[in-house]
C-alpha cells in the first residue's frame, strides 16, 4: 500500500496551479488528499504529478453574500464547521459538516475537494445539488461556472476537463421561508451514508408549499434529485402523506446491491428519509 | 507485612511507556533494512505458467526476486503442520512461495528483498504472471460441490471426526420433544493493530540471528526458523518486545516471511524486513468462524435436554497450518455449563479457495456457543418456559465438581470442568439487567422501536498446557529482573507478573521488573493463546519467587545467625519476624549469593575473599547451590482450568432503518482468582468490543470468484468506540482448584457469547428466528420482508 512515484508541485498561486495542470502530464489537483491518496496507496490511482493547493491563502476563504455562501478550494470540513457566520447564514451547510467523517479526516479534507472527487455517497455532493449552487472553475483556458446539475456525471466522474481546477464552490442561501434538513442512515459513526436524503422546502407568505425537493445521496451513480412540486404545489404542510412520499420517491430511484446493502434496503432507506427530513422542513 | 497487590486495580505499567510512543514494535527496528515485498495471486484457484521476473530484477534498489524455484533445500518444502491430530487425514500446509498452484487470492508466489517498501511494490508491478485460472470453490456450499482445491482431497474434506458420550440414538428416540435446527456464522478476523512483522539481522562475527517478530509464540518461531534454516537453535534469537494484538493470528508461524527474512538477512547479509499491511493482512493471514451447524436436540417437559446430536461443517480455507484445533473446541466447548448425558458431535472440516482459518480470540467457542445458546432459547420458546429457566434446569450444579465431560479436549486431556457456580452466574446477570422487570420496559419502548432481552452462558477452557516457565533474578541494585519466554500482545503480563512475584518475594511492586517473549532470556515457553498466560506463567514465575524466597532466607539465616524459620521478607528486608531491626536487604542478601574475587561496587565488596566468611570448612558455594539470588520456576498444568460467564443485554431495534441498539450489556465473569480486577475488566471490555463487532459489523465479502471485496477498513466495518456500549460488568470468583493462585484465564473471554446473546435479544425484539450472524440491517430488513412483517 505505498504510492507509485510521482512529482509533488507547490503551487504559489491559482494561475500557477492552472499553468502547471496545463503543463504536467498526467497531474491531479490536491487538496485535503483524503480521497485521493487513499487510492493512490492502493495504486487504483498512479497519477505522475500531483498539484498541491491547499497553502494557497486565497482559495482558504469562505465569503457570504446576500445570496449565497460560497467556499474556496483550500478550505476545509473544520474550516468551514468552525466559521460561526455559516451556521447562521446557512445552517444546512453545518447540519451536513457533522455527518462528514471523522475529525481527522475533516481537518485535512476539503468541501470543494469532496465535490471534485463526485463521490455520490458524499455529503457536500448533495447539499450543492439540492441547492442548486456552482462551482468556479479556473484553467489556462480561462475561468468558467459549472451548475451542480451539470457538475456531476458519473461515480467518482465529474465533468471537469483535465486542465480545469475548482477554485470555489458556491451554496446559494434559502430564503426566510425555506427549510431545510439533512437525514443519513450510516453504518458506523462518520462513515459514508448507506442512504441519505438532504431536503429543501420553499413555502410562501401564507405557509403553503411552494416547492419542495430532495438530493439523496448513495443510492445512485450522482447525487439525485427529486422534485416533490406536483405532488405538493399548493398542499398545506399538513397534507404531507408519508405513504405518498414513500411511493414517489421509491419509484424513482434504482440503486445498486453492494456487500453492505440490498437494493432494495437502501431504496427504503431512501424512501424514508425522504419523508423524515421533508417533515423535518415542516 | 509487604501489602499485596494481588487482587488489587494496580494501573499497568505498560501504559505510559505504550501511550507516549515510546513503545518498540518490530516496525519500529531496521530503518535501513532491506524490505521483503511479497507478490500475491490474484486469484483464487489458478495454476501458474509463467513467471517472468527479468523487469522487476533491473528496477534500481531492487537486491533480488525470488520465486518457489529459487527457494532452497528445506525452504522448498511445504511449511510445518504445526499440530497434527488423528482425524486430519488430508493436512495441507502453504509452501513460502507458491509451486504451481495458488489456491486463495493473496497467497504469496514471489518474494521481492527491495531497498524499501515503494520500490518493493514498483517490482512488484514489474513482474508478470501467467496463471490459467479454475473454478474457485468458495463457502462451505462450495466445498461441499464438485470443484476441489487440492487435487488429491476427495470431497475437499481434511477432517471428518466424531466424538460421543452416553447414547444420543436412544435419548433422541425416547424424548418426548425433538427439534432440528440449524446454525450458521460467517467469518471474521483478528485485525490486530499491528499486522504481522518481522525483521532480522545476522551478524556473521558472532554467527547470530536475531529476530524480533511480532508473534505470540517467539521460542517457537526460534525452532521453526532454525530448523528450517538448517542451522543450530543457538544461532537463533527470537524475541517480541511490544506486540500490537494478537488474537490468535500470531500464534501461526513460521509465516513465510518469517523464513524469508531470516534467510535473506543471512544470504544477502543486511537487515531484512517485512511489515504485513492492512489489505495483506485480509488476505494473507488468517480468518476464523466460518461454521454451519444441524443440531437434533431431544428433551423432556421440564426443558432439561435428554439428547444432542450436533453435525456441523468447518471451512478451513486452502490450509490447514494449525490441525484441527478450532473445530475441536466447538466440539469441546458446545455443552458449555449444562449437563449433556447424551452428547455426539460430528465435524467435517472442509478446504475452499480462501484465506486459511485459525483460531481467533475465542476461537470457535462464539460459534459453540452461538449454536448451544440458540438452541435453549428455542427449547424455552417450544415449551413456553422463561429462557433463564431452561438453562437452570439444565446447569451443571456447583456440588457436581470435578465434572468430567467424557471428552478429549485441544489439550489432548479429558475436559474436567475445575470449579464454578453456573446458577449463581446466572442470577446475578438476571438481577444486573433486571431480567424480570422487562415485560414493563418493553412496553415503554419509544415510537418507532421495540425492545429485546438476551442472555448467554458459556464455559471456556482456559490455561491449557505444555508449560511455561518463569525466571526471577534479584539484582545487587535491589531490583528484581522476571523474564518469561511467553510473549506479551497488549494482555498486561508485565503488570501482573510483577504483582505475584512482589507478592510471593515480599517486595515493593515497584521494583519487580519483567521480561517477556525473549529467548535471549528465556529460552523455553509454550505462547501466548487459549487465555493461559495468567495461568501458566503466572504460576511459574510465582513459583520461581517461592524458591528465590527460599534461598534468600537460608543466605540471611547466616548472615543474621537465625533459624531461617524465624524469617521473614517484608519490603525487600529479609528480617527476623516480629523483630525488624535484625534486618539486612535483599539487595545485600544478593550481592552475599555470588562469592566475588573482583568487586565491581561498594555494595559488592561484602562478598569478596577477604570480607570475611562464616566458617572455613565449608566452600564458598555450599554443595547444592548455585550462585546468584535467582531461580527458575516452573508450572506445567494436570489440564485445563475451566473458565465460565453468562451475559446480558437489552437491545432496541429501529422499525424503519432496522438498526439495532444496545440499551445495556452486562457482564458476569469468574476467571477464578482476579489477580487485577482493571486488566480483567479491560480484557472483558476489549473481548466484547469484538464481539460486537462479530455480532453487528463484521463479516468477510468472498465473491463466488474468491475476491474478498472487503479487504479494507473502508469496508470491512470493524465498529469504532463509538459504536460501542457501556459495559457494566460484576465478577464471581470460584478458584481452580489445579493451581496455587487458584486462577483461570481471562483474555478471550469477553468475546464468546456475544453474538449468541445479541441474536437472543433481537429474536426477542423481532419475534422471529435468528439463526445466523452476523447480522446488518440490510438483512434485518429482509427477515423482516420475508417473515411478513411489514416495516412500520
Amino acid at each position: 500500500m505505498k504510492p507509485a512515484p510521482f512529482g509533488y508541485h507547490r503551487a504559489t498561486s491559482v494561475e500557477d496551479a492552472a499553468n502547471l495542470l496545463s503543463e504536467l502530464d498526467d497531474a491531479k489537483i490536491l487538496a485535503g488528499g483524503q480521497s485521493l491518496i487513499p487510492l493512490m496507496n492502493f495504486r487504483l490511482s498512479t497519477p505522475a504529478h500531483l498539484i498541491d493547493i491547499s497553502n494557497l491563502p486565497e482559495l482558504n476563504e469562505i465569503r457570504v453574500d446576500d445570496r449565497s455562501v460560497t467556499i474556496g478550494a483550500a478550505v476545509t470540513h473544520t474550516t468551514l464547521l468552525k466559521t460561526s457566520q455559516v451556521a447562521s447564514e446557512l445552517p444546512l451547510l453545518v447540519d451536513a459538516e457533522k455527518l462528514i467523517a471523522h475529525e481527522v479526516i475533516r481537518n485535512r479534507g476539503t468541501v470543494c475537494g469532496s465535490l471534485a472527487h463526485a463521490d455520490p455517497a458524499g455529503e457536500m455532493t448533495a447539499v450543492i445539488r439540492v441547492l442548486n449552487g456552482a462551482v468556479r472553475t479556473s484553467s489556462v483556458e480561462g475561468e468558467r461556472v459549472i451548475q451542480a446539475v451539470d457538475l456531476f456525471e458519473g461515480p467518482l466522474q465529474s465533468s471537469l476537463t483535465e486542465t480545469e481546477i475548482i477554485v470555489e464552490a458556491i451554496f446559494p442561501k434559502l430564503g426566510r421561508n425555506s427549510a431545510s434538513s439533512f437525514r443519513e442512515v450510516a453504518r458506523r459513526h462518520g462513515d459514508y451514508a448507506v442512504a441519505g436524503a438532504v431536503s429543501v422546502v420553499d413555502y410562501d407568505n401564507a405557509r403553503s408549499i411552494e416547492s419542495a425537493r430532495t438530493a439523496f445521496l448513495s443510492v445512485g451513480p450522482v447525487p439525485i434529485l427529486i422534485s416533490f412540486d406536483e405532488l405538493l404545489v399548493d398542499a398545506k404542510t399538513s397534507d404531507l402523506g408519508h405513504d405518498e412520499i414513500y411511493e414517489f420517491v421509491s419509484s424513482q430511484l434504482n440503486p445498486q446491491n453492494d456487500i453492505h446493502a440490498s437494493a432494495d434496503y437502501r431504496r427504503h432507506l431512501a424512501a424514508e428519509l425522504a419523508w423524515e427530513s421533508l417533515k423535518a422542513c415542516v | 507485612m509487604t501489602t499485596r497487590s494481588f487482587g488489587k486495580p494496580v494501573r499497568r505499567t505498560e501504559d505510559l511507556r505504550l501511550i507516549t510512543g515510546q513503545g518498540s514494535f518490530t516496525d519500529d527496528a531496521g530503518s535501513d533494512a532491506l524490505s521483503l515485498v511479497m507478490v500475491r495471486s490474484p486469484y483464487a484457484n489458478a495454476r501458474v505458467v509463467s513467471i517472468d521476473v527479468s523487469e522487476a530484477e533491473q528496477l534500481d534498489g531492487v537486491t533480488a526476486v525470488l520465486t518457489y524455484e529459487d527457494l532452497p533445500d528445506r525452504l522448498a518444502e511445504p511449511l510445518p503442520l504445526l499440530i497434527p491430530h488423528p482425524s486430519l487425514s488430508e493436512p495441507r500446509t502453504q509452501h513460502i512461495l507458491a509451486k504451481d498452484r495458488v489456491r486463495y487470492v493473496g497467497q504469496a508466489v514471489v518474494a521481492i528483498f527491495a531497498a524499501d517498501r515503494y520500490i518493493g511494490e514498483d517490482a512488484a508491478e514489474r513482474v508478470i504472471i501467467e496463471y490459467e485460472s479454475k473454478v474457485a470453490v468458495v463457502g462451505i456450499d462450495g466445498a461441499l460441490g464438485t470443484n476441489l482445491v487440492h487435487h488429491d482431497v476427495p470431497r475437499n474434506v481434511a477432517a471428518d471426526h466424531s466424538e460421543h458420550v452416553g447414547d444420543v440414538a436412544s435419548a433422541l428416540a425416547e424424548a418426548p420433544h425433538v427439534l432440528e435446527l440449524d446454525f450458521e456464522m460467517e467469518r471474521s478476523l483478528g485485525s490486530a493493530l499491528e499486522g504481522r512483522a518481522s525483521h532480522a539481522t545476522w551478524d556473521r562475527h558472532s554467527r547470530k540471528l536475531q529476530i524480533q517478530n511480532a508473534t505470540q509464540t517467539p521460542t517457537s518461531v526460534r525452532f521453526a526458523v532454525a530448523n528450517i534454516l538448517e542451522i543450530p537453535d543457538e544461532q537463533v534469537e527470537v524475541f517480541a518486545i511490544d506486540v500490537g494484538g494478537g488474537f490468535g493470528t500470531k500464534v501461526i508461524h513460521p509465516w513465510p516471511e518469517d523464513i524469508l527474512t531470516a534467510w535473506g538477512a543471512m544470504n544477502y547479509d543486511r537487515a531484512v524486513k517485512f511489515t504485513e499491511d492492512r489489505v495483506e493482512h485480509f488476505i494473507s493471514s488468517s480468518h476464523e468462524r466460518g461454521q454451519r451447524h444441524h443440531v437434533k436436540v431431544g428433551f423432556n417437559t421440564e426443558g432439561q435436554i435428554l439428547g444432542l446430536d450436533v453435525d456441523f461443517v468447518h471451512d478451513n480455507g486452502a490450509y490447514t497450518p494449525y490441525g484441527m484445533i478450532a473445530p475441536l473446541i466447538t466440539a469441546t466447548q458446545l455443552p458449555g455449563p449444562y449437563k449433556l448425558p447424551n452428547y455426539r458431535v460430528r465435524f467435517r472440516s472442509v478446504y475452499t479457495n480462501t484465506v486459511q482459518v485459525t483460531p481467533y480470540r475465542g476461537a470457535a467457542r462464539p460459534h459453540a456457543v452461538f449454536t448451544m445458546e440458540r438452541t435453549m432459547d428455542r427449547i424455552a420458546s417450544f415449551l413456553g418456559i422463561d429462557r433463564s429457566e431452561v438453562r437452570q434446569r439444565n446447569f451443571i450444579q456447583p456440588d457436581e465438581f470435578p465434572y468430567d465431560l467424557g471428552m478429549i479436549f485441544q489439550d489432548g486431556r479429558p475436559a474436567i470442568y475445575d470449579s464454578g457456580d453456573y446458577p449463581e452466574m446466572l442470577n446475578k446477570a438476571l438481577a444486573m439487567i433486571e431480567w424480570d422487570s422487562f415485560a414493563e420496559r418493553r412496553s415503554q419502548a419509544p415510537p418507532g422501536k421495540r425492545r429485546g432481552i438476551g442472555v448467554a452462558c458459556y464455559v471456556e477452557g482456559t490455561g491449557l498446557g505444555p508449560y511455561e516457565g518463569g525466571h526471577v533474578r534479584v539484582e545487587t541494585g535491589g531490583k528484581i529482573q522476571v523474564s518469561t519466554g511467553l510473549a506479551s500482545s497488549g494482555q498486561g503480563h508485565h503488570t501482573v507478573f510483577a504483582q505475584i512475584v512482589a507478592d510471593e518475594l515480599g517486595v515493593p511492586f515497584e521494583d519487580v521488573e519483567v521480561v517477556t517473549g525473549d529467548t535471549r532470556r528465556f529460552k523455553y515457553a509454550v505462547g501466548t493463546f487459549a487465555s493461559r498466560a495468567a495461568v501458566t506463567s503466572g504460576n511459574a514465575v510465582a513459583e520461581a519467587a517461592r524458591l528465590v524466597k527460599k534461598k534468600a532466607i537460608a543466605l540471611a539465616a547466616d548472615a543474621l545467625e537465625a533459624n531461617p524459620e524465624d524469617l521473614e521478607i517484608v519490603d525487600g528486608q529479609v528480617q527476623v519476624k516480629g523483630t525488624p531491626v535484625r534486618a539486612i536487604p535483599l539487595s545485600q542478601v544478593a550481592v552475599l549469593a555470588n562469592p566475588l574475587r573482583y568487586s565491581f561496587s561498594e555494595a559488592a565488596k561484602a562478598a569478596t575473599q577477604f570480607a570475611g566468611t562464616t566458617s572455613f570448612d565449608e566452600p564458598p558455594i555450599k554443595p547444592g547451590e548455585d550462585p546468584g539470588l535467582e531461580a527458575t520456576g516452573w508450572y506445567s498444568p494436570v489440564r485445563a482450568t475451566f473458565a465460565s460467564g453468562t451475559h446480558a443485554v437489552e437491545v432496541e431495534v429501529d422499525l424503519i432503518t432496522s438498526e439495532v441498539e444496545i440499551l445495556r450489556y452486562c457482564v458476569v465473569h469468574d476467571c477464578g482468582r482476579i489477580i487485577n480486577p482493571l486488566i480483567v475488566e479491560g480484557q472483558i471490555h476489549g473481548g466484547v468490543a469484538q464481539g460486537i463487532a462479530g455480532a453487528l459489523y463484521e463479516k468477510l465479502a468472498y465473491d463466488e470468484d474468491g475476491n474478498l471485496q472487503n479487504a479494507s477498513f473502508m469496508d470491512f466495518l470493524m465498529p469504532y468506540c463509538t459504536e460501542i456500549p457501556k459495559i457494566e460488568i460484576d465478577h464471581l470468583e470460584t478458584p481452580s482448584p489445579l493451581n496455587p493462585l487458584g486462577i483461570k484465564g481471562a483474555g478471550e473471554a469477553g468475546v464468546i457469547p456475544v453474538s449468541a446473546v445479541i441474536a437472543s435479544a433481537i429474536e426477542d425484539a423481532e419475534g422471529f428466528e435468528i439463526n445466523q450472524m452476523p447480522l446488518f440491517p440490510s438483512e434485518l430488513h429482509s427477515m423482516r420482508l420475508a417473515s411478513g412483517r411489514q416495516p412500520a
